[in-house]
């Protein structure tokens, strides 16, 4: 069940899909995605629209992934969770328990939930710690503790979870190195199958930025942050997990199979509010708003509020952009296969840069990130957005 | 009548005279009210100072074109005269214009604030007006201020210009007391023009450019007639054209039938550009030409040099056009195109100064519309090679190599400062650390003192003004002259970026001051070039020898985390963006450097 053939089924042919539950308790000060405040009445109406949109899909399953994130997903009610996945297994003829479906929880509430998820069919849990050490939570806004966290995370394990993430965040302000390795170390001794590390990201327009405009020492430099992800690499490839993408590692055989879906353009649906999703060469996204999201729904069943139809090129692009995150890199075969074309010649001008920056590593079978590529990925992956020759043919 | 009398020929009814004075000592005022006591305009056709035409200059307070007008004036004598004032421009950048406009006259009224006193450009321009021969009349102004102290400003003024006190006219323009007493002084004191009636001289001292009937020339004629019909050369520009209309000014432009001896007025004669007759040619009779011309003319050429270029690229036209435009209308500056790995394409502009630059730059945008970017002002410098070779460098980046340089030579000034003898010792030290020579220190009066320093202007135009005014608390007053070329001990300052030498970041200093200059300039760009992918070296280097070393430190993250739930395009997007952001970025050599890089080391000079 938890072993590698998810990934190994994972081909661009294939189908994930996506679920945005945008509810939280609370609303993190560094968060700037698409999420609102719980309340009660917003929530019905919510998953009413959601299982419409869903409904009202025109694409056939079955899937091979399926990812609740959000949002807060787990502070729905336990019937709702149950609702709602119990309606995508249907709509997409999908046995229960046969695919990689992982829902996204906080710790600190709903933990008695933790059997009912499983038996809807959940089997991964993406848990949100973000840190163990009780101050940094709370600079982060967070509304548990670090005991809470390792309370949930026992929790899981007893109800039966075999597939477990936890994401931790990197350069908390008023964090240090060894303040982070502190943190490390603790989620290696709960021995996760899976452990994602998020740089902290200030995004304009959040509590955090204003935050960083007043005070900016507050934050970590990029040095700092730079030497915390380098310390992630060391320590937990050292406990024995696979880094297999930028931000994610795993135990061998525990790669996310749905992020490993994005990372290699597979189709994927996407519902709810600001859900991005991606069929046949059309990335496509929601409406962000949620009483637009609704009314959109309400009225036409469709929320799209962007769409935008890649070009072979611009979709050759991206796949280097994507495959770069991750530790396979760019397949020479695999991009033959996909694209009709030889990456040696494509992406020459753009590897012959980073190769002479040390970012990038090239052999027979293709091109990766080094060490050092991996903390400058954004300026490899520009380099490689444009392919340098037109002849772009899709198999 | 003589043979004798007829070849000279006193125009008995003529005063030609100008007005001189230290900035803000009321020049524009007095004018005004002499316009208006003479009825020349009503009061209520006067708009505010009507002689500056320019809405630059109405709003700075300053006369940059001179503008002469005709004034009628019935003297106590009971005769009409005609009084014809020429307006001169009251900065040192002008000064050529001004000695142009000088001596077209026979007479000046030099304007001295009652409050102020004796001012550095009250001399300069008492100097000028010494040099052209003319009759001075001082005019102790501003009487009806509070703080005003006639007596003690007469007293200075016998002092230091040797004019007796008493003939010094207590007035105020703004109050209109004491205007037709120095009318009265115009006609009793400055002699009339004489002239001969034989072979055509005129002076042109001035011009302008109108759209519809080309060049307008301002001159005063010397000797003979000019007529409309007669075919005129300029001398020294050794030009003939036919004179299509000549008339004078009251204010407004009045076609006549002739300009005779004496005369002030305009020419109109199918002249195409300012640049075919220059400010301070004689015209002569194409056909019965006079031997000598005119004394005094002199080419002008631009002292101050900057880059200016469009903000956008893509308004280079714009700029182009509008420096066309310009330049009908100023013959003084000059512009070449050239191109700067920084900024692009644009121009290398020359000035006759630092406010000549800036009246140009101020017009490019208010009446042209175009935005600009102005690198930092450089001087002209002669730079003698080893073989022999004489050559004109107006952009460091055109310096020969090192071991190619024999001599450089740069321009200096002499420049006079007046001020409270409180600050001598600041001003010394602000003198001494600009490389300026003491010449001479005279006390004006017991509490004021003149300085006469020769400076490099380099010196001068970087800050030197800003700081004396500073030091000073604003109480000192200073103007210059160029006084020539002189050898200095001056290098290249070359800023290396990854070891290579960067031409737009170079420029030519003074050995004793490349060091620090160096390690400023290395400092300041280590704070904004962004970092790279490598470290970046950044060194300044004289001569090849290193003085101060930076380094940029590589980048070491940059990297986006989440997907956002699979939005890949957000991702794409940013990393577009990203990308877009390096392309604005310039390359130089293997560096990349944004534009903020080259204006931070280009105005790092004006801080």
């Amino acid at each position: 069940m938890n072993g590698p053939h998810w990934l190994e089924r994972t081909t661009d042919a294939g189908l994930g899909c996506y679920v945005h539950v945008p509810f939280c308790d609370r609303i993190c000060p560094y968060c700037d995605f698409a999420v609102v405040r719980y309340e009660g009445a917003q929530l019905q109406r919510y998953l009413t629209a959601l299982i419409q949109e869903v409904a009202s899909s025109s694409r056939e399953g079955p899937l091979q992934t399926l990812y609740i994130g959000g949002g807060t997903p787990s502070a729905l009610p336990r019937a709702s969770v149950q609702l709602l996945l119990a309606t995508l297994f249907t709509r997409f003829r999908t046995e229960p328990g046969t695919i990689e479906c992982t829902l996204e929880a906080n710790p600190g509430r709903n933990e008695a939930d933790l059997g009912s998820w499983r038996c809807a069919g959940v089997n991964r849990l993406s848990i949100g710690v973000q840190s163990f050490d009780d101050a940094e939570l709370h600079r982060l806004g967070r509304a548990h503790t670090g005991a809470q966290a390792m309370a949930f995370y026992e929790a899981a394990r007893g109800a039966g979870f075999t597939n477990v993430s936890l994401d931790l965040i990197a350069g908390v302000p008023g964090q240090t190195v060894d303040a982070f390795a502190q943190n490390l170390a603790t989620a290696i001794r709960l021995d996760p199958d899976h452990v994602s590390i998020y740089g902290l990201q200030v995004e304009e327009g959040t509590p955090y930025a204003r935050w960083r405009r007043r005070d900016p020492r507050a934050f970590c430099g990029d040095d700092m942050l730079a030497a915390m992800l380098e310390c992630a690499d060391a320590t937990l490839t050292a406990a024995g997990y696979v880094h297999y993408e930028i931000s994610n590692f795993a135990k061998p055989g525990f790669e996310s199979a749905h992020n490993t879906g994005y990372w290699r353009q597979r189709d994927c649906v996407a519902f709810g509010m600001s859900a991005a999703g991606y069929e046949q060469g059309l990335r496509y996204r929601n409406i962000r708003d949620l009483e637009g999201y609704c009314a959109a729904i309400e009225r036409a069943g469709s929320a799209r509020c962007e769409e935008e139809h890649l070009e072979p090129e611009a979709r050759l692009g991206e796949a280097a952009m994507l495959a770069l995150r991750t530790s396979r890199g760019i397949d020479a075969q695999d991009f033959e296969r996909r694209f009709g074309v030889l990456i040696t010649d494509v992406f020459a001008h753009a590897a012959r840069r980073c190769i002479a920056a040390g970012l990038l590593e090239q052999d027979r079978s293709g091109m990766r990130l080094t060490a050092r590529g991996r903390l400058l990925a954004n300026s490899v992956c520009a380099e490689f957005l444009e392919p340098q020759q037109t002849h772009v043919v899709t198999h | 009548m003589s043979h004798r009398a007829s070849a000279e020929r006193v125009n008995r009814l003529v005063r030609n005279f100008c007005i001189i004075a230290h900035i803000d000592h009321g020049k524009t005022t007095l004018s005004d009210r002499l316009l208006e006591l003479t009825g020349t305009l009503a009061k209520r056709e006067m708009q505010e100072q009507v002689l500056d035409s320019m809405d630059l200059e109405r709003e700075r307070g300053i006369t940059i074109k001179a503008h002469p007008v005709t004034l009628e004036y019935r003297a106590r004598d009971g005769e009409l005269y005609e009084l014809n004032l020429i307006d001169t421009p009251g900065h040192v950048d002008f000064s050529y214009e001004v000695s142009r406009s000088l001596s077209a006259c026979e007479g000046a009224l030099l304007v001295i604030d009652a409050s102020q006193g004796i001012e550095a450009q009250t001399l300069a321009n008492f100097y000028l007006a010494s040099e052209a021969k003319l009759e001075i009349i001082p005019v102790i102004n501003k009487i009806d201020l509070p703080s005003a102290d006639p007596d003690g400003v007469a007293r200075d003024v016998e002092d230091t210009l040797l004019i007796e006190a008493d003939k010094a006219i207590k007035a105020s323009a703004k109050e209109g007391i004491g205007i037709e007493e120095i009318l009265e002084a115009i006609v009793t004191q400055v002699p009339p023009p004489k002239g001969s009636e034989d072979h055509l001289r005129a002076l042109v001292f001035d011009s302008h450019y109108d759209a519809y009937r080309g060049v307008i020339a301002y001159v005063r004629v010397f000797d003979g007639t000019l007529r409309s019909g007669t075919r005129i050369r300029s001398m020294a520009g050794d030009l003939v054209f036919e004179v299509l209309e000549v008339g004078t000014f009251r204010p407004e432009m009045r076609a006549g039938d002739h300009l005779g001896i004496g005369d002030v007025g305009y020419v109109i004669a199918n002249i195409k550009s300012l640049s075919e007759i220059a400010v301070g040619d004689t015209l002569t009779d194409a056909d019965r030409p006079a031997h000598v011309p005119l004394p005094g003319y002199r080419k002008v050429t631009p002292m101050v040099y900057c880059g200016l270029y469009a903000n956008e690229g893509s308004e280079y036209g714009d700029l182009r056009d509008a420096l066309e435009k310009l330049k009908l209308n100023d013959a003084s500056l000059s512009y070449e195109p050239e191109s700067s790995i920084a900024l692009g394409f644009g121009f290398r502009c020359g000035f006759l100064g630092l406010l000549h630059m800036e009246i140009v730059q101020e017009r490019l945008e208010r009446e042209y519309g175009v935005g600009l970017i102005a690198t930092s002002p450089s001087v002209v410098y002669h730079v003698n090679t080893t073989s022999g070779e004489r050559l004109i460098i107006d952009n460091p980046a055109n310096l020969p190599p090192q071991p190619k340089v024999a001599t450089i030579e740069e321009p200096y000034v002499r420049c006079s400062i007046i001020a409270p003898a409180e600050y001598i010792g600041t001003i010394m030290d602000l003198c001494q650390t600009h490389r300026g020579t003491m010449i001479s220190m005279d006390y004006i009066s017991p509490q004021r003192v003149i300085f006469s320093y020769e400076i490099p202007l380099a010196e001068v135009i970087i800050d030197f003004f800003d700081q004396l005014k500073s030091r000073t608390k604003g109480y000192a007053s200073m103007d210059y002259e160029v006084v020539g070329f002189r050898p200095g001990d001056l290098v290249k300052l070359e800023i290396l970026l990854n070891a290579e030498a960067v031409d737009a970041l170079s420029f030519i200093i003074h050995r004793d001051k490349a060091a620090h200059w160096g390690r400023m300039l290395a400092e300041r760009l280590r704070e904004v070039i962004p970092r790279q992918m490598f470290d970046v070296p950044i060194q300044a280097a004289i001569g090849g020898k290193i003085i101060a070393r930076e380094t940029v430190k590589a980048m070491r993250k940059n990297v986006l985390a989440k997907c956002y739930g699979g939005d890949i395009t957000r991702k794409r997007k940013l990393l577009e963006k990203q990308k877009e952001g390096k392309k604005r970025m310039k390359q130089v050599g293997s560096v990349e450097l944004p534009q903020e890089a080259f204006m931070a080391v280009l105005r790092l000079r004006d801080e």
